[in-house]
């Protein structure tokens, strides 16, 4: 028998830790084992090839940059952040919102939040803890800190950029001092985000010892391209498919895209961001109530161009937004229009409801080429739930798109990218898209952990992908979906995947609800307040509950929630809210709506 | 031992006498199908899962389930049922079922296009008018035929009362129709099935009541058959026959259509212990691994002729007397005005295919619910799918006449084979259809009446009957030119029946398109025209001129190519 050592193994301190340990598990969670033998290869490679810098990083000031994103532009602007800095010389720590200790904040130096609004003025999901523990009982001292917020915003909604407004208050009353102003950013933010980046770092630079500066490599969890909104991938449609009755409703298609899974890498949750052109018809249109020409040569970001291409690609000409609706009253000078346009909230609903041709159609004006292209906002991408695992189909992303049609002020009206996904493009065309990461709308870490998974319409679609991928890796938890929809027999999206999952013992659990079919006539919240007794269980039980679909119904399923917590745990107003609350602190309530 | 049985066979025993689970399959309400076991009990309760055909692979395409519906077919021995019954069975078809009423080749009727989550309210529906669907489709006996006989008012009374007593003794005892779809309380003590077994037969089993001279309820066809035998109009007793059976499998040589033995004469009230011991030998001796030979006719040819007699003598405790002889003129409907013997009147209307719908054409469905608003007798669905307007008074024929004349009901100006010829309902609905019938019939018929009236021969009736499959529903085997499905578009062509249901015809083309089964026939209508003696049916002259053989004993001879 040996003699065990009595003295205890010291081990030495890992290089990895924190927020970049937990960043090496997401970017290799999912792998399989011979993925991840030949991962770990690759960073050796990585390693052999860069110089071994000195550890003694914490006496350098390590800058923070933080992003909580929705549709992935907030951390596409943090990533570039991170780079330039790191290619200034600073030693940078790169975190999404939701993956950040609150509890670190005290230790910081230098803090940069890249933050979106959502649409009542909230911030992201993944920013909650931080803003909860901004607003607890015992604010930290934050005298040592310096921020800059850059918010990204839409002010077509009313409470314009307000997370990052609310956030910037929230850190001054903690001390913390600005390095420079925050940033209120519309949708075309890309024109502000260099400035600010070379602006934080000037100042940063200002206020820093110089012969502390490190080089230090910054790591990235994403293969050696990234792809984002600015640098979109170029798929391929495989084959688009409708999946509604031909006396369905709703128009809905099931598009199937063509990736190289080596570049672009998407998780369960995930969406795509599409980049569309326009219809002919309605371009057609804009050109004659304007009277301009499709030829006309026009200059767009330093591209000289055609009138009819810019209209094709690069302008937004369906969405109508509040400042080029208010470009275009000045232009038209109608009184009316001109009287609307007064009061911000009115006219937040008056082009709230409106698309641009409708504005150019009732309201005159005249311009030339070059204005009209000013005028208008660059094209906004247009995001779409991911319906597929890459587990499963490793090349293809899967989407499930409506088609927006509907009459309003005189005309019809089709939606911009959904009119051209399932109608203006043919398998073997190529698109524009990106992965816009969804942080806040994932799987359960535990494959065992039991899921109520929450939808209607389209909103069905990541359901697909995460029992695609529970399938996939054989996870036991159990699962059950809500889904509503019109009609039994003509919508009932992906029926036939449900039904195998089921018989395959993966979906243990399906309640349905058709609103317009004679004997039902429910929706989504009346089928769980039926069911109230068994999702309680499933909730004590520790099951993680996920809506999807449109802003509306998530509220209302927000409330029957509520109320089912109230009766099945005998809990009152408060605490039955109470209850709710901290099931989206532990994200156990996962949503993404639109 | 090795003891093989078809799957089915463990299905059923495994049922609970029926029951299955048959609440649950229904209160699923993420698919509109049954369980595929539930899918094969719910036939004993009269019901078939089907789906739309024209739409499965399109659903297919759209990640959808097929469109599930279901036919139910009502018990209703010898078709009769009151206007007031009617006008529930048409009310219930326009609010749970596809709004159409179909007619069949045994004297019911069936609703098609009825949605699971409808099946329970259609049949309480029914249920309130005093019919049940239980043993529409299954391995039980199905619905016993009785020929409507209109002249013999009170002979046909008589014997119509034995055709229910027959039903009502063949009927499987399990209280499980009641316990799920009319919320009975469930039998305490356990249950039994003391004729049927909890593995009933093994496969559908046919009776038919035949009053001569008529035969349109072609009893020979059946696996059991009674014809009355009376004297003065009074019932004397039944010759009994079996082994009648219309089905066979294309291309099998093993399978083939076959009439049914004469078995002997008994005295009416020997007729239940009779059918009983008839369906015990089938219960016991029938072919319970390949459900293609499990009819009686395949049992009787394993058995032997003498043996099978002989236990069903032993098992009813009776001999059989000399068969008595019988006349038979003909397997069609007799149609417009008859009166019978009692001075009363009735009218056998013309259903095209048997489906009752209002369209463009003619507003049949209306029509009937008009009449049977006011009509006093009774209504009684023929075995050729049409509709008979029993018992009326000297002083409502006009009246009737015309609501029916109105409403496109009436047989006039039909040519005679059209009024002789029958399809089955195939395409959309039927699981087992190869080809078209119902949907192509009337407009193939339209060819062959213009064929018909370029050679002289158009007012000469024709039986002709097609099917969608080689079943037979339409008893295709009987008739003078036989249709039966084999793929889309194509039929074999059977000639040969002698257009009173005692004659099988033979397999004469194969696997015909449209155009071919024309040419083929025009090429046979000639000679026909040509060659045919006076008053010499289409049938009996191709037999007679060689076109085709005569089939005599079908286990040997059906297959035999010339």
């Amino acid at each position: 028998m040996q003699n065990s050592a009595n003295t205890a193994l010291e081990l030495p301190e890992p290089p990895l830790n924190g927020s970049l340990l937990s960043r090496l598990c997401q970017a290799v969670e999912g792998l399989s084992a011979d993925q991840l033998n030949w991962a770990s290869g690759y960073l050796a490679g990585l390693g052999a090839a860069r110089p071994a810098g000195p550890t003694a990083a914490h006496e350098t000031p390590v800058m923070t940059i933080l992003y909580a994103t929705h549709g992935g532009n907030a951390r596409s602007i943090a990533e570039d952040l991170a780079e330039s800095a790191g290619r200034r010389g600073f030693a940078t720590r790169l975190a999404s919102a939701e993956q950040y200790r609150p509890r670190d904040l005290p230790k910081e130096r230098l803090l940069m939040v890249v933050i979106c609004t959502q649409g009542e003025g909230e911030p992201p999901d993944s920013a909650r803890e931080l803003f909860k523990y901004l607003n607890g009982k015992k604010p930290p001292q934050l005298t040592d800190l310096q921020y800059a917020i850059f918010g990204l915003g839409d002010s077509s909604y009313e409470h314009f950029c307000q997370a990052g407004k609310d956030l910037d208050e929230l850190l001054r009353a903690c001390g913390a001092r600005t390095l420079v102003d925050r940033v209120d950013a519309d949708i075309d933010f890309n024109v502000h985000t260099e400035e600010w980046s070379r602006h934080i770092l000037e100042k940063a630079e200002q206020d820093m010892p110089a012969d502390l500066a490190r080089v230090i490599p910054i790591q990235r969890t994403s293969a050696s391209r990234r792809y984002d909104r600015n640098h979109p991938y170029r798929a391929e449609l495989l084959e688009s498919r409708r999946i509604t009755t031909s006396d369905a409703l709703s128009e809905v298609h099931h598009l199937s895209l063509e990736i190289d899974g080596n570049a672009i890498r998407y998780r369960p949750g995930d969406s795509v961001g599409v980049y569309f052109r326009n219809d002919p018809a309605l371009i057609e249109e804009v050109l004659c109530l304007t009277g301009l020409s499709g030829d006309a040569t026009v200059n767009l970001n330093g591209d000289s161009l055609t009138l009819a291409q810019a209209l094709d690609e690069r302008l937004e000409l369906t969405q109508l937004h509040p400042r080029v609706a208010s470009a275009w009253a000045t232009l038209a000078g109608d009184p009316e229009l001109s009287a609307l346009n007064k009061d911000s909230d009115t006219w937040r609903n008056f082009t709230g409801e409106r698309q641009l041709i409708d504005l150019l159609q009732a309201y005159p004006a005249s311009l030339e080429a070059e204005g009209l292209v000013k005028l208008l906002h660059p094209q906004q991408p247009r995001l779409y739930s991911i319906a597929s695992s890459q587990a499963v189909s490793e090349d293809e992303i899967h989407l499930t798109v409506s088609t927006l049609r509907y009459r309003a002020h005189g005309r019809d009206h089709l939606g911009g990218a959904s009119g051209y996904l399932t109608g203006r493009i043919a398998e073997g065309d190529s698109l524009d898209i990106y992965v816009a990461e969804n942080p806040a709308f994932r799987l359960p870490e535990a494959g065992d952990t039991p899921i109520v998974m929450v939808g209607a319409g389209t909103g069905i679609a990541p359901y697909r992908a995460f029992l695609q991928e529970r399938a996939e890796l054989g996870s036991t938890g159990r699962n059950w979906l809500v889904f509503g929809n019109r009609r039994f027999h003509r919508d009932f999206l992906y029926q036939t995947d449900w039904l195998k999952f089921r018989k395959d013992g993966l979906l243990n659990r399906v309640s349905l609800a058709f609103s317009r079919d004679a004997g039902d006539g429910a929706y989504v919240q009346t089928r769980l307040d039926e069911e109230a007794a068994e999702l309680y269980r499933w909730l004590e039980e520790g099951a993680h509950l996920y809506v999807c679909g449109c802003v509306e119904m998530e509220m209302a399923v927000r409330l029957t929630l509520q109320k089912i917590a109230q009766t099945q745990g005998s809990l009152s107003d408060e605490d039955a809210a109470e209850y709710i609350e901290s099931l989206r602190e532990q994200g156990r309530y996962q949503r993404d709506v639109y | 031992m090795d003891i093989q049985v078809n799957p089915s066979e463990i299905i059923k025993a495994n049922s609970r006498y029926l029951r299955g689970t048959l609440k649950e399959s229904i209160a699923d309400p993420v698919t509109g199908a049954l369980s595929p076991d539930d899918a094969q009990i719910s036939k004993f309760h009269g019901f078939y899962q089907q789906d739309d055909r024209d739409q499965r692979l399109q659903r297919q395409e759209q990640f959808l389930e097929p469109y599930y519906s279901f036919m139910l077919r009502a018990r209703l021995p010898g078709g009769i049922c009151t206007p007031k019954q009617w006008l529930t069975i048409d009310a219930v078809a326009r609010e749970l079922g596809n709004g159409t009423i179909r007619l069949t080749t045994r004297q019911t009727f069936q609703y098609h296009g009825i949605l699971k989550k409808n099946l329970k309210p259609l049949i309480q529906g029914i249920n309130r008018a005093m019919i049940d669907s239980i043993s529409g489709c299954g391995d039980v006996n199905r619905n016993v035929l009785c020929n409507p006989n209109p002249e013999h008012s009170a002979l046909h009374a008589e014997v119509y009362q034995w055709a229910l007593r027959i039903s009502e003794h063949l009927l499987p005892k399990t209280r499980a129709y009641h316990e799920i779809w009319l919320d009975g309380e469930p039998v305490a003590g356990g249950e039994s099935e003391p004729l049927y077994g909890e593995t009933y037969l093994p496969r559908k089993f046919k009776t038919a009541v035949a009053i001569p001279p008529e035969n349109d309820v072609d009893v020979y066809t059946n696996d059991l058959g009674f014809v009355a035998i009376a004297a003065a109009d009074r019932l004397e007793g039944f010759n009994v026959l079996a082994g009648g059976g219309m089905g066979a499998t294309h291309d099998d040589t093993s399978t083939f259509p076959r009439l049914a033995d004469e078995l002997g004469f008994i005295r009416p009230e020997q007729a239940l212990a009779v059918a009983e011991a008839v369906v015990s030998v089938q219960r016991d001796y029938g072919d319970r691994v390949s459900r293609r030979h499990a009819r009686l006719k395949y049992t009787i040819e394993r058995m032997g002729l003498p043996a099978f007699i002989g236990e069903v003598q032993q098992r009813a405790g009776l001999r059989f007397e000399e068969t008595r002889p019988v006349r038979f003129s003909g397997q069609g409907d007799r149609y417009g005005w008859v009166e019978d013997e009692g001075g009363r009147w009735h009218l056998t209307l013309y259903i095209e295919s048997g489906r009752i719908a209002d369209h463009s054409g003619a507003s049949l469905m209306s029509g009937l619910r008009e009449i049977a608003e006011i009509h006093q007798g009774d209504f009684r669905i023929t075995p050729n799918q049409n509709l008979t307007v029993a018992g009326v008074p000297e002083e409502q024929r006009k009246r009737i006449e015309g609501i029916a004349r109105r409403h496109g009901l009436l047989a006039e100006e039909r040519s005679p084979t059209r009024l002789a010829s029958i399809a089955c309902v195939a395409l959309p609905t039927c699981p087992q259809a190869m080809a078209e019938a119902e949907r192509y019939f009337p407009d193939f018929l339209h060819q062959i009446e213009d064929m018909a009236a370029r050679h002289g021969i158009d007012q000469q009736a024709i039986v002709m009957r097609m099917t969608g499959c080689p079943n037979g529903c339409a008893r295709p085997y009987v008739a003078e030119i036989g249709l039966v499905g084999k793929g889309p578009g194509r039929y074999n062509l059977q000639l040969g029946g002698d257009g009173i249901g005692l004659r099988l015809n033979r397999l004469y083309r194969k696997n015909l398109s449209e155009g071919q089964l024309l040419e083929t026939l025009d090429g046979l209508f000639q000679q026909y025209a040509a060659d045919r003696l006076q008053d010499e049916r289409f049938g009996d002259f191709v037999i007679r001129s060689g076109v085709v053989k005569p089939v005599i004993k079908p286990a040997e001879d059906y297959h035999d190519t010339d």
